[in-house]
């Protein structure tokens, strides 16, 4: 396999590194690595913190490898190539009216890369994550072969590999469930919200009805204002409005040309105002393609740019929802001591049990995103600190700014998932940056 | 309307195999890698519902005649089009003094063995008298240089030997199309640091298919490259033998 040296950031611009990778197009070229050196797959390449490389690592493109295999519209089954993306299976399903039933906000994020992460979408709190709705996947480690993975018959790998970084092996294939498409575009309805208390109010009360459920809220705003925005429920109707076409959506890029670097205290409020007076003018309800609303980001790619090179940090924490009150007075404070510029703001309900180091659990997910920088650094350290206070855990997935110490504490299972990995792989061969600053 | 495409399990290959499909084509897909072969023909018959056969095989070690002879025997009768994509570059030196592998597969794998398969099957074509034989040769045919010496020899043979099936099958009906390309955005230019821009494999699988049913002896694919290669040409001696390409 051809190998060649190359530059990699994340998409948060946090990590650098250079290093080996390869980006191979037939089966024989990934059966043929050898445990002569550390390795990693790397799906699109756009995971906001380093999960795809690492220094002396060789990262393996699985782009490629984006077939579909089968196909079952009656069980709800598809098998896949791990590089194939979200939105490619989105083109494919949603004619055939079947849809995958867990979903990042990208439609260029891999089938692999949604494993290693078990990503969740905006209805984390109805159809869970995505390794909830994988059937088997198949695996390869150089030095185990290929291995056929599933609940039922390797459930330990199975839960080693869900969420487990790409640290298991390279995943080539995996079979999903599916559910049905429950009609052909999505009823949308916004509710204003005047606090993030309130947020939470609205929130509970849209679950029970909503599909998919998620808030924007404004941080940016000085004063009693701060946290008011709006909440987005979204739930399946059969009448069409327009069309549902897959548009087409500028790719995101890790690279840091054209960053326009706009973002900080004095403008954040005006963007934000900006796009909410834009908001204001449309009605409450509205009729939204399923891919629109499922990836967001597709329309957005600029976002990211206009953190500039310094690039951003997105602090994602699940908390119980018994302390939520106690962590927003918390972050109030936090916000008054920091004086950071916070850009976006979100939040998501959650529930479930996690297992190892997953990004699961009953309570409630709060986003927010603002500019790279030392006081970004100290104000997200801060936080890192009163979620694990509250009995919450942070993101590693989307905040490069996680240590191991903080995981360590964070999450109960640490040890367990290390102890498994080093078990299940005493060499250690698959390796990336993430992995090597959560001290596994 | 059915297609054979050799060399299909990757690159320019898989972007043309599924492209045909997607304009209605059935497909005959030959490469070496079954498993590769097997993901493709999965993925084309779901998206697309064609028929689509597959006969993994190695250039180098075929039986032409009775690998012909099977896949005139699967698609029952001589298909409609023919695509010669396969072909080998030496990820080792290729110059003179070359090693024998390294000469055996460049000769075999870009040349002999195209030949072989294409004799096999065009005199069926001609007698129908329809269809079209692509062929897929290299900028390197430019000008004979100490660099990637063996391997642009068999793409300049090839082209030679379908400027003759040209003449062969003058008005039989049979369309016969050949392309030098340029870079192509695929495992064998991965890595390099190259001085002109790749193309990628839907694009140049894209001007394979609009150039069927034309009569083109020779083009080259991005279409400047022509000037390049003439320049090349017109490099006098004393320069060229001092180039380090």
């Amino acid at each position: 396999m051809k190998t060649a040296t190359k530059r990699f950031r994340s998409l948060d611009q946090q990590s650098d590194v250079v290093a080996e990778h390869a980006i191979p197009d037939r089966y024989r070229d990934i059966l043929s690595l050898t445990s002569s050196q550390p390795v990693v797959a790397m799906g699109s390449g756009l995971s906001y913190v380093a999960a795809g490389f690492g220094n002396d690592v060789l990262s393996v493109g699985m782009r490629k490898f984006n077939r579909l295999l089968s196909f079952d519209p009656d069980a709800g089954l598809l098998e896949v190539e791990a590089g194939a993306t979200v939105g490619e299976l989105y083109e494919f399903l949603y004619p055939r009216k079947h849809i995958l039933p867990v979903q990042p906000g990208y439609p260029d994020i891999t089938v692999g890369g949604c494993i290693a992460a078990n990503a969740h979408g905006k209805n984390q709190f109805e159809a869970g994550v995505f390794c909830d709705h994988v059937e088997s996947m198949t695996l390869f480690h150089p030095e185990k072969g290929e291995l056929i993975v599933s609940r039922r018959t390797e459930n330990a790998l199975f839960e080693l590999t869900a969420g487990g970084m790409g640290l298991t092996g390279i995943i080539l294939s995996a079979k999903l469930r599916l559910h049905p498409l429950q009609g052909a575009m999505l009823k949308v309805h916004r509710i204003p919200v005047d606090s993030l208390e309130h947020c939470l109010e609205e929130m509970r009360a849209a679950r029970d009805s909503a599909e998919m459920l998620l808030s924007w809220n404004d941080l940016s705003r000085p004063g009693s204002a701060i946290g008011k925005g709006y909440i987005y429920a979204a739930t399946s109707v059969d009448e069409v409005s327009g069309d549902n076409v897959v548009p087409s959506h500028a790719l995101l890029d890790v690279e840091t040309r054209m960053r326009l670097g706009c973002i900080n205290k004095l403008t954040a409020p005006i963007i934000n105002a900006v796009y909410r007076a834009g908001v204001d003018r449309k009605p409450s309800t509205e009729f939204d393609g399923y891919y629109d609303f499922l990836y967001p980001a597709a329309s957005k790619s600029i976002y990211f740019k206009m953190y500039g090179r310094p690039g951003f940090v997105e602090c994602q924490s699940l908390l119980p929802e018994a302390s939520m009150n106690d962590f927003l007075a918390e972050l109030r404070r936090l916000m008054k001591v920091h004086d950071q510029p916070v850009m976006l703001t979100s939040m998501k309900y959650f529930k479930g049990r996690s297992k190892f180091l997953n990004y699961i659990g009953d309570g409630v997910s709060f986003s927010i995103d603002l500019p790279a920088g030392e006081g970004a650094r100290k104000f997200v350290a801060a936080l890192h600190e009163a979620v694990s206070d509250a009995g919450g855990i942070s993101n590693f997935w989307k905040d490069s700014l996680v240590t191991d110490k903080t995981v360590k504490r964070q999450y109960r299972e640490y040890d367990a998932f290390a102890s498994a990995l080093a078990e299940y792989d005493p060499k250690r061969l698959f390796r990336s940056e993430l992995s090597e600053r959560l001290g596994l | 309307m059915t297609s054979v495409v050799f060399g299909a399990s990757s690159g320019l290959g898989r972007a043309l195999a599924e492209q045909l499909a997607s304009n209605g084509h059935d497909l005959v897909l030959i490469a070496r890698d079954k498993r590769d072969l097997e993901a493709l023909k999965n993925d084309i018959v779901l998206r697309h519902a064609c028929r689509v056969d597959v006969m993994p095989a190695d250039l180098m070690s075929m039986d032409h005649k009775g690998f012909s002879a099977s896949l005139l025997n699967v698609l029952g009768g001589p298909p409609e089009n023919v695509f010669m994509i396969a072909g080998a570059s030496s990820p080792v030196e290729d110059t003179v003094g070359a090693a024998e592998g390294v000469i055996d597969v460049a000769l075999g794998a870009n040349f002999v063995s195209p030949v072989k398969l294409i004799n096999e099957i065009a005199p069926g074509m001609a007698r129908r008298g329809s269809g079209n034989i692509v062929g897929v040769g290299s900028v390197a045919s430019a000008r004979g240089r100490r660099k990637n010496l063996h391997y642009a020899t068999a793409k300049t043979a090839l082209e030679f030997f379908f400027q003759g099936l040209r003449h062969y099958l003058a008005d039989t009906g049979v369309h016969i199309q050949f392309y030098r390309f340029g870079y192509i955005d695929t495992s064998m230019t991965f890595g390099q640091s190259l001085p002109f821009p790749v193309l990628s494999p839907e694009m140049g699988a894209k001007m394979l298919i609009s150039g069927l049913d034309r009569d083109i002896e020779r083009a080259y694919l991005p279409s400047w490259w022509r000037y390049i290669c003439w320049v090349l040409q017109m490099v006098p001696w004393p320069v060229f033998k001092k180039l380090d390409i």
